[in-house]
């Protein structure tokens, strides 16, 4: 017993500093607020005590309801999209079509670039007169973009971010499932071969479903990558947070997803409503996820 | 004996290391953060290397300056986490507009209070700068009115414009009775022009507008917009909903709603002003002289104006001007007003030796220095004294510049002003260009939302400090 707490003890006390204190120090920063008057040099230690008025004044405010439903919008975009297209790309790649050793490198390189970089990149190609994704449309007879832009108005501005980060974010996508694809014993196939299964069969009776745990690790990752969203939305909104619409009766900004909205707190000093938003946020993460491993997660032996 | 001596020899020894510490620790040594260009940080480095040897000449303690580079867009959060962590520098170069945020954030330390301040006071004081810049280091807190820092490096908009541009349309403009050869000079001759410029077949227009509050401010001080104003028990309340404001405002974004002579480059995917004037998209745009080098290495064939001024009618029609006014008179002369960027030179709180800080302020912003930054860097001068009889041969651009800063105004002194500027009035304004939201309305909205985000704080801490003094 003593030589158990003894060797666990070096993870337990970089827990605690690192991991526990900042949640515990965050929760009791959620119950207080910066006045007008704090002074720089003790921001914290001035922070005056509201009790739940930060979170009072979150949950009724429309501006954070928008980018809570915003984020599920383009969570839902974006993570079963990516998954969906990695698991192609991988399947195409893992049939060992010629080539693929250099399309598997190209489709992986997008993602070692800087979220920044790829977010000027995409501002250029989407450019709604010069731009090829307009002249594309254009020449297709449809011309609403070249009138309205790609992230230029609120009806377009999250699908476009997220089929960027989709491009973005295949290639890593892509590696993983094919890791887990060559660990599919070959015997499992050629099992299936004997029973006549067509390859349709074989796609989703025998690999979809033991892919099953790399798909549920992907869609909890890309949650996780979602609510935490912030930079794309930084470089691809010019630090604007998006064309602003009027939602129930209040000017929220499209694209201010619940990063952007954490920054633009933080950013302005509110130290109590970012820590208290950051409660709510992990709350919604904890729901999404334990209904992800619910219906995902229960049975991975297909 | 041997042991008696080798004492001895160690104690000598010490003694002496111990004298070269206190005269190292006789030394003063600054902490100086800048965040200037490249191309600026020679000249300020020679500034500080010329105050600290003429300081040290004639004072002890000698002095030492550390200059330490910052980027600019960092610095009040670099100064926040310092602040926070007690290692603030004894004085900064900080962005104009951030002077409240220090001021409210109590790192800034009032000048005014100084031993070595001028006897005359902050408006005598005032009387030596362009107006504008060392408005934004006079700030009210805690219900006392203070200076917290001299202005060092002045910018403002103007108007730039393309002459290949204009040329190219020459037969056209002049079948309409307009000089190409020169810019427009009201708002109403701009129209005439933008229409005339503005090809959007060729993706050619005559305008590019950044919608940001910022920005907008020339055209705001034109028009005599004041944000705020103090009612008659003193608090502050929002003072948006009145015609001149609203005309202000149809002025911005009529360009595109109703004159057709912009481009959509408010909007977040298209090329912003500064890349469509460089890439000859746009033939005229509001910018700062930062943008001046950009355009040279483009070889781009332009001209820096005045901006445009109110049309005469409509500014006697606001009251702006007296009735009987001309285009030559002075009160005309002064509606091209323009907005105020650039830095100020402050000292912070925490600095054991603000007297020494101060003195190189006044040095930095001395008409010897700031006639040097003017000749050899292109700068505008934000000593009055050195904006006369300069030698400006290879900066054209800056006599219209130091003509329009000295008829700028900055913005009003509030706290949050990145929650005024990002999530109140641009979204609104943003709403307006789209089409979806009346001027009217979205003043409305903006008064509303800045009573309570902004005002209501700020009236509450005034009312605080009040009953704090009695």
């Amino acid at each position: 017993m003593f030589w158990g707490i003894f060797f666990v003890s070096p993870f337990v006390l970089v827990a605690a500093v690192f991991l526990l204190f900042p949640i515990a120090y965050s929760l009791y920063l959620s119950l207080r607020e910066t006045t007008l008057y704090t002074s720089w040099f003790d921001q914290f230690g001035q922070m005056k005590y509201v009790g739940f008025e930060n979170y009072r004044r979150l949950v009724t405010d429309p501006v954070f309801w928008y980018s809570v439903l915003a984020t599920g919008i383009y969570a839902l975009l974006l993570i079963p999209t990516t998954v969906a297209a990695s698991l192609w790309l991988a399947l195409m790649l893992h049939s060992k079509l010629p080539g693929y050793r250099a399309f598997r490198s190209a489709f992986f390189l997008p993602h070692v670039f800087d979220v920044f970089v790829v977010g000027i990149i995409w501002l250029l190609l989407y450019n709604p007169q010069s731009g090829p994704f307009a002249w594309l449309f254009r020449s297709l007879g449809i011309d609403w973009f070249t009138k309205n832009g790609f992230v230029d108005n609120p009806i377009s501005v999250l699908p476009s971010i997220a089929f960027a980060m989709v491009l973005k974010g295949m290639g890593f996508g892509m590696i993983l499932f094919l890791t887990a694809l060559n660990n599919i014993p070959e015997s499992i196939f050629e099992a299936a071969d004997i029973d006549g299964a067509s390859p349709r069969q074989k796609l989703f009776r025998v690999t979809i479903p033991l892919l099953r745990p790399m798909i549920l690790f992907q869609m909890v990752t890309g949650l996780v990558g979602a609510l935490n969203a912030f930079s794309e939305f930084y470089a691809l909104t010019k630090a604007g947070g998006g064309p602003a619409f009027s939602f129930f009766g209040s000017t929220v900004q499209s694209a201010r997803v619940s990063g952007f909205h954490l920054f633009r707190l933080f950013d302005e000093s509110y130290y109590g409503s970012a820590a208290a938003m950051s409660f709510i946020l992990l709350g919604f993460a904890l729901i999404i996820a334990w209904v992800n491993f619910r219906f995902l997660g229960k049975d991975n032996t297909a | 004996m041997r042991i008696y001596l080798r004492s001895l020899s160690l104690g000598v020894l010490l003694a002496l290391a111990s004298l070269a510490v206190a005269a190292e620790e006789g030394t003063i040594r600054l902490v100086l953060w800048q965040g200037f260009k490249y191309s600026e940080v020679g000249e300020l480095t020679a500034n500080v290397e010329e105050f600290t040897k003429s300081w040290n000449a004639s004072h002890t303690p000698r002095i030492e300056i550390a200059v330490q580079q910052v980027s600019f867009d960092d610095m009040v959060k670099r100064m926040k986490t310092a602040a926070l962590a007690h290692i603030t520098p004894d004085m900064a170069f900080v962005d104009a507009n951030s002077m409240v945020s220090l001021v409210y954030g109590q790192v800034a330390r009032p000048l005014d209070t100084l031993k070595n301040f001028p006897p005359n006071g902050i408006e005598e004081l005032r009387k030596e700068y362009v107006p504008g810049a060392f408005d934004t280091n006079v700030v009210e807190f805690g219900g006392k009115k203070h200076l917290y820092g001299l202005p060092a490096q002045t910018t403002t908009l103007a108007l730039f414009w393309n002459k290949k541009m204009f040329r190219d349309r020459a037969t056209e403009l002049k079948a309409a009775g307009l000089d190409p050869e020169r810019p427009p000079r009201d708002w109403d001759e701009f129209i005439r022009y933008g229409k005339i410029l503005t090809q959007p077949e060729k993706g050619l227009f005559a305008y590019g507008l950044t919608n940001s509050l910022w920005f907008s401010m020339p055209i705001m001080n034109q028009y005599g917009v004041s944000l705020v104003r103090r009612d008659e028990n003193g608090v502050l309340v929002p003072n948006l909903s009145n015609p001149r404001t609203e005309a202000a405002v149809n002025r911005n974004v009529n360009f595109f709603l109703k004159d057709k002579v912009e481009a959509g480059a408010w909007r977040e995917g298209q090329l912003d002003p500064g890349q469509g004037f460089l890439n000859q998209k746009y033939a005229m745009i509001l910018i700062g002289p930062w943008m001046i080098e950009n355009f040279r290495a483009s070889k781009l064939d332009f001209g820096v104006a005045l901006v445009p001024r109110v049309p005469l009618e409509e500014a006697k029609r606001l009251g702006l001007v007296p009735p009987d006014a001309d285009d030559n008179s002075t009160a005309a002369q002064h509606l091209s007003s323009g907005n105020i960027g650039g830095q100020n030179l402050m000292v912070v709180s925490a600095s054991k030796h603000p007297e020494v800080c101060f003195e190189f302020a006044r040095f930095f912003s001395s008409e010897k220095v700031q006639r040097g930054w003017a000749e050899k860097l292109g700068q505008i001068p934000i000593c009055v004294a050195a904006q006369k009889n300069l030698d400006l041969s290879k900066f054209p651009e800056v006599p219209t510049f130091i003509e329009q800063v000295n008829l700028a105004r900055p913005l009003p002194p509030l706290p949050f002003g990145g929650t005024l500027e990002v999530d109140i009035v641009n979204p609104e304004i943003n709403l307006v260009l789209q089409g979806n939201r009346s001027t009217k309305d979205a003043l409305a909205s903006i008064e509303k939302k800045m009573a309570a985000r902004i005002l209501a704080p700020v009236n509450e801490a005034e009312a605080a400090a009040r009953d704090s003094a009695k």
